[in-house]
């Protein structure tokens, strides 16, 4: 059986993208934003709706934490008046999980082009008493692995990650000036983007210069809650010739969790589920690490776009601080360039779609003042952190 | 969110955030091959007994890593604070995070020896780190 029979995500493709505005805050409603980007990522198809006949979000409809995601597939469903042979929306699985159902149900044969799309509205969403990420807000009990996190008032992704982040710092020498990277090299792209909420430029004493959130991390470790929504489409590759951009192939997916779905029990506290979900990815082509012109790396917090620099093998374990020093080789011009549109860091916390927005618009040629240069054709975006992880590949044709 | 966040109480957890009544670290544990597991199931991870259940284990951890947090995420947080992972001194591969008080970060250090207390807050009893008399 030859490989693209085996892995069949390489019969899928992404055909067309839609970006809502991105504010902090938006005047338009959830569902506004939504229906924005759909429209949006249906017309760059070249599709009508009458030719979506499926539709995912992640994490679905969820109230446990403000603007986190308020719009559900029923909503966009109404609006759009769509005909849906297949639907599906939920939160147990990693942040790809509306990518991974549309891949699996376009090769399963349940739908042609599968409307793909994820909404955050943490910056409407916010008040002073209530904030958005952090759990237990709501004020119900907790559940599930939150259950072990915030009675400890590990109440945020930032402590989880920081503690990580402590770890490397000491055992692989990862200094501040390093990490700083990340979030320097996303806001000079970020300045080139003119829907990034964080353009005023940042320096390293800027960045060295501000509050610790929780050691070692700082304010610009951490992205920005915002409003807006991306919408993706999904098609099967062999519909996906005659449309309007070349289709780019998914190549490889990877989604695996093989160590704790947890943060604190990991054996090392290093080895995330990244590390799983990149494998999984790399034994599914015959593209290496070097074959990648472009990487969208999810930045929730700078810490684990190092981490999934090391995960998806672009740096030895450990290395991933001596990677980034001095930021050269991320920049748009170096030879890995990271995070084009500023990341979520300085765009805003599109929850790890604003990733494959950018990874699109790089590779069909049209990202404007930031399209780096050498027509690139491969580009891998991540998304997650801790136990929940995933990314994929993605070729033009 | 104006106080601390607190678990819903179930059938395999109760065991965990009550034993503090007790001053107790109830740890699940494998009758079949001893083996030590968190969080609690009604299997055991390694050898899949069912026949296993709370115990209580030493109230001693070494500390894997920690942060400051400085950050007040709901109104009633007093900040700055510790929040520290540690590894169970008679299981090291179980783990507990739970903030580590009256330690001063310049005195933190990873290795160090942690002892176990607990704060009652409602019907639980969470546990809590402090540096170990030497």
């Amino acid at each position: 059986m030859s490989v693209s029979q085996r892995y069949l995500e390489k019969s899928t493709a992404i055909t067309g993208v839609g970006l809502s505005e991105v504010a902090r805050p938006s005047l338009k409603s959830p569902l506004c934003l939504t229906i924005d980007a759909c429209v949006a990522a249906i017309e760059d198809a070249g599709l009508t709706r009458d030719d979506i006949d499926g539709v995912t979000t992640w994490p679905g409809l969820m109230d446990s934490s403000p603007g986190m995601s308020e719009v559900s597939i029923q909503e966009v469903k109404e609006a759009l008046r769509l005909r849906l042979n297949w639907y599906m929306g939920g939160g147990e699985a990693p942040q790809h999980g509306s990518i991974m159902s549309a891949v699996a149900a376009v090769a399963a044969g349940f739908a042609n082009h599968v409307l793909v799309f994820r909404t955050v509205t943490e910056a409407q969403a916010q008040t002073p008493e209530r904030r958005a990420s952090v759990i237990g807000v709501t004020g119900s009990r907790l559940t599930s692995w939150f259950s072990w996190l915030g009675p400890v008032n590990a109440v945020s992704a930032s402590i989880w990650v920081a503690q990580y982040a402590q770890r490397h710092f000491e055992q692989f020498g990862t200094t501040s000036e390093q990490l700083a990277q990340i979030a320097l090299i996303g806001r000079r792209n970020a300045q080139l983007n003119p829907q990034a909420v964080m353009r005023t430029p940042l320096t390293m004493e800027d960045y060295l210069a501000s509050r610790f959130i929780a050691t070692p991390l700082r304010l610009f470790d951490c992205d920005v809650p915002v409003d807006g929504s991306t919408a993706i489409i999904v098609s099967r590759l062999d519909a996906a010739r005659d449309l309007r951009n070349p289709p780019l192939r998914v190549e490889a997916l990877g989604c695996a969790l093989h160590g704790r779905f947890s943060w604190e029990q990991v054996p090392d506290l290093y080895e995330t589920a990244a590390f799983d979900a990149a494998r999984m990815m790399w034994s599914r082509t015959d593209l290496k690490p070097s074959d990648v012109a472009v990487a969208q790396l999810y930045d929730g917090f700078s810490f684990l776009c190092l981490s999934w620099l090391e995960a998806l093998g672009f740096c030895p374990r450990g290395e991933g601080g001596r990677f980034i020093e001095g930021g050269a080789r991320i920049a748009r011009d170096g030879e890995l360039p990271l995070n084009t549109n500023g990341g979520q860091l300085s765009q805003g916390r599109l929850h790890g779609y604003g990733q494959i927005f950018e990874a699109a618009e790089q590779l069909w040629g049209r990202a404007g003042e930031r399209q780096i240069a050498n027509n690139p054709r491969v580009a891998v975006c991540s998304a997650g952190g801790g136990p929940v992880g995933s990314c994929f590949l993605l070729v033009r044709e | 969110m104006s106080a601390r966040p607190l678990p819903r109480l179930t059938l395999d957890n109760t065991a965990f955030w009550t034993g503090g009544k007790g001053n107790e670290l109830l740890i699940y544990c494998c009758a079949r091959c001893a083996q030590w597991f968190h969080p609690p199931a009604p299997i055991c991870p390694d050898c899949l007994s069912r026949d296993v259940g709370p115990r209580p284990i030493s109230l001693r951890a070494t500390l894997l890593t920690h942060t400051t947090n400085h950050q007040r995420w709901y109104p009633a947080l007093v900040v700055p604070y510790v929040v520290a992972v540690g590894a169970l001194e008679a299981a090291p591969h179980v783990h507990l995070m739970a903030e580590l008080l009256d330690c001063p970060a310049s005195s933190i250090r990873t290795g160090m020896a942690l002892q176990i207390t607990f704060l009652h807050e409602s019907d639980v009893w969470i546990p809590q780190f402090r540096a170990a008399a030497p």
